[in-house]
Parts: structure tokens; C-alpha cells; sequence
């Protein structure tokens, strides 16, 4: 199971400086600082942990860091 | 046993400002001088073929060695972006435009980010078989033929040049044993279609971000060596974020890694020799790992190694 924990710490390990509250995990990407590279280095970390690829197609659909939670979970 | 001599290489001198580009895209000044890592993309002229960004490689290998024109008798050119349709093969312009002799074995090799690693090894392999003396192995491959300005995932990123590699029996960096792999699902994550390069950046991470440190790890162990043996890691400037990626799976070295793709951006086949000249030829390192990564989808990592 991921939780917030492990999203912290994939952001830690990628160097993101961002500072997150409850809020910001159903906040878009951008409103929390995140760009697009960083949006794809976290997606490698959690993948090295979960070992689960996320198709082109459910990357989409993932706009939050909730939704990553959420589907990385289901 | 046939080694690395010299390297020299060749930048255009018009650059496009990508701090610039990132305005009219949206990004943010931080993106592009800590994602990208490249502030200007240099850029050929309209006129300029693929083959004149070779031959003015070779034409300043010329320059500062001690090899002469006719002494040269093997020439690969690593392209996947020759001189009009690709027929004739580029290598045969570039040997006409040097004037080299008719003697010389000459040929291009299509592979994107991987191509010096090949190279390295094709040309080796020929000139061994061939009893040849002195290869040249050029890497040159203009993006900016096929980069859609208008494009925010391919344009802030390719810049063009291209550079010489001088083969011969006294070169001092012999090149070791290769791992190449190869997966062509990922062919619709790079490729040109109606005259423009696509480019899926997330499987393009993602896949340099997942499968490169394995394939490291893989050539280390193969050989017996672990991540500290290594004085150097010389990898694809794909961008700053895909070189930090990959260097996290190696905490102990990571400041060995070399990251310098501020000036050039990424040069598709040339970065791994942009920084063996810069950081490796003059200098008092040993053992150069060398990973290239990118269309295809191809890997491919190698060392080499400085006999004293």
C-alpha cells in the first residue's frame, strides 16, 4: 500500500523542495510546484517501489497526487 | 590493441536563447536551468548539411593532431539525420569533402543516443579485421532538420554538433567489452513522422530513468568492478533531470557522474564524446564508463580504460 509517507519520500529522493499539506494532495501538479519532469521522476520512484507501469492512458487520468495514492492502490 | 587517440569536436555558432523559448512555452527560468540544464541549443545553418557539421570535426581533429589526411583510412559517421534522403551514405560526402583517399573504408551507422557506443565498437571491429591504422569515428546528427519550434517536448531540449574520434594502435584509451540492448515496443516514444521528431517524454524518462543504472550495474558486474572503480561516468546528456535520475541509483558516486549540457543541450550521439574530450582525454582518470541511451529504444554502456 502507498501513503503519503512514500510520496514524501519519492519527493525527497527526486530534490523536490515542496512543502506539502493535506490540502495539496488533491491540489493539480502545478498549483504544488511540481512540473512536468518532476511529475515523471516521481512516477520512476514509485515505480521502483510499487514495480507497478503506468500506461500512457491512466497517466492522464492522474492529476493529483491523491490520484496517484488512489490508483497506485487500487 | 586499438584505442581512443584524440577527440575534438565542432559547435555551431548561432544558438538559440532557451530562456527565451521557455517564455513563449510558459516554463518557468528554474525549469529550464534545473530540468533542462541547457540555456542555449546551438544550432546549424539552413545551409549547413549534416556532412559539413562532420567535416568541420574532422577538419579540427586535423587541426590539433598529428594525423594527416591520407593516413585515414576507415570513416563511420553516426547519423540518423544524413545529408538529403541518406543516399548516398553521408560517410562517402564527408570523405569526398575532405579529400580523403578512395582507399578508405567508409560507411554511416543509424543509431540515436547509443550511437557512440556502437561506433566505438564497429569501428574498432573493422579496422582489427581490416588491418586498417587510423579510424575516424564521427558523430553528428542535427536535430534541428526535424525540431518543430513550435513543439514545447522536442524544442527546449536538441542542440546541434557533432564530433571526430581518432582510432589507432597507440591511442591510450582502449575500449572495453559492451553490453547492448535493444526494445523496439518503445519505437513510437522517439520518432519522426511528416518530416517532424515526436517525442513521449514520460516513457522517454522513464525508461532511461529505469533500465540505464540496471544496465550499469550489469556491466559492472560483468566485469568484476564495482560503481567505485569507476573515476568517471560520462552518460547521454539527455537533460539534467535524466542525468541526476540516473546518478541517484549510485549515491556513493554521484558526484562522479558529469552533468555539462548548459551550451550544447542534448547532441544526441556527440555528448558522450563532448565530454570525453573536455573531461576525460587530458586528464589523469583511468576508468570512463560510458552510457548512451535513446531512439529506439536503445542502451548501451561500455568503459574505457587508460593503459599507462
Amino acid at each position: 500500500m502507498i501513503n503519503a509517507n512514500n510520496i514524501e519520500t519519492a519527493l525527497e529522493n527526486i530534490g523536490s523542495d515542496t512543502k506539502l499539506t493535506q490540502a495539496d494532495y488533491n491540489k493539480p501538479f502545478n498549483e504544488i510546484g511540481l512540473d512536468s519532469l518532476d511529475v515523471f521522476n516521481l512516477f520512476s520512484e514509485l515505480e521502483l517501489v510499487t514495480g507497478k507501469v503506468v500506461s500512457d492512458d491512466d497517466f492522464q487520468t492522474i492529476n493529483t497526487l491523491q490520484d496517484i495514492i488512489d490508483y497506485l492502490n487500487k | 590493441m586499438i584505442g581512443i587517440k584524440a577527440i575534438s569536436s565542432y559547435l555551431p555558432n548561432e544558438t538559440i536563447d532557451n530562456l527565451q523559448q521557455a517564455k513563449k512555452f510558459g516554463q518557468t527560468e528554474d525549469f529550464i536551468t534545473d530540468k533542462i540544464g541547457a540555456l542555449r541549443l546551438p544550432v546549424a545553418k539552413m545551409e549547413q548539411q549534416t556532412s559539413d557539421l562532420a567535416v568541420a570535426a574532422v577538419e579540427k581533429l586535423l587541426e590539433e593532431n598529428e594525423l594527416q589526411r591520407d593516413q585515414i583510412d576507415a570513416l563511420v559517421v553516426v547519423t540518423q539525420n544524413p545529408d538529403g534522403h541518406g543516399l548516398p551514405h553521408t560517410a562517402a560526402i564527408v570523405q569526398h569533402k575532405l579529400g580523403l583517399s578512395s582507399k578508405v573504408a567508409a560507411f554511416d551507422v543509424s543509431l540515436g543516443c547509443s550511437g557512440y557506443i556502437y561506433g566505438l565498437s564497429i569501428i574498432k571491429g573493422v579496422m582489427e579485421q581490416a588491418d586498417l591504422k587510423n579510424g575516424v569515428l564521427v558523430t553528428a546528427d542535427p536535430y534541428s532538420k526535424i525540431i518543430d519550434r513550435n513543439d514545447r517536448v522536442t524544442s527546449l531540449l536538441f542542440g546541434d554538433g557533432s564530433t571526430a574520434t581518432w582510432l589507432n594502435e597507440s591511442g591510450q584509451w582502449k575500449i572495453g567489452k559492451p553490453i547492448f540492448q535493444t526494445d523496439g515496443s518503445g519505437e513510437k516514444n522517439l520518432y519522426v513522422e511528416g518530416g517532424y521528431l515526436h517525442m513521449n517524454g514520460r516513457q522517454v524518462f522513464n525508461f532511461a530513468a529505469m533500465t540505464v543504472p540496471k544496465q550499469i550495474n550489469e556491466w559492472l558486474v560483468s566485469n568484476q568492478l564495482t560503481a567505485k572503480d569507476v573515476d568517471l561516468f560520462c552518460l547521454h546528456q539527455g537533460s539534467a533531470s535524466i542525468v541526476d535520475a540516473i546518478s541517484r541509483r549510485f549515491p556513493e558516486v554521484k558526484n562522479r557522474f558529469i552533468k555539462d549540457i548548459e551550451t550544447t543541450g542534448n547532441t544526441v550521439s556527440s555528448s558522450i564524446p563532448f565530454l570525453l574530450e573536455k573531461y576525460v582525454m587530458n586528464s589523469q582518470h583511468r576508468n570512463i564508463l560510458i552510457s548512451g541511451f535513446g531512439v529506439g529504444l536503445s542502451w548501451a554502456t561500455n568503459m574505457i580504460h587508460k593503459e599507462l
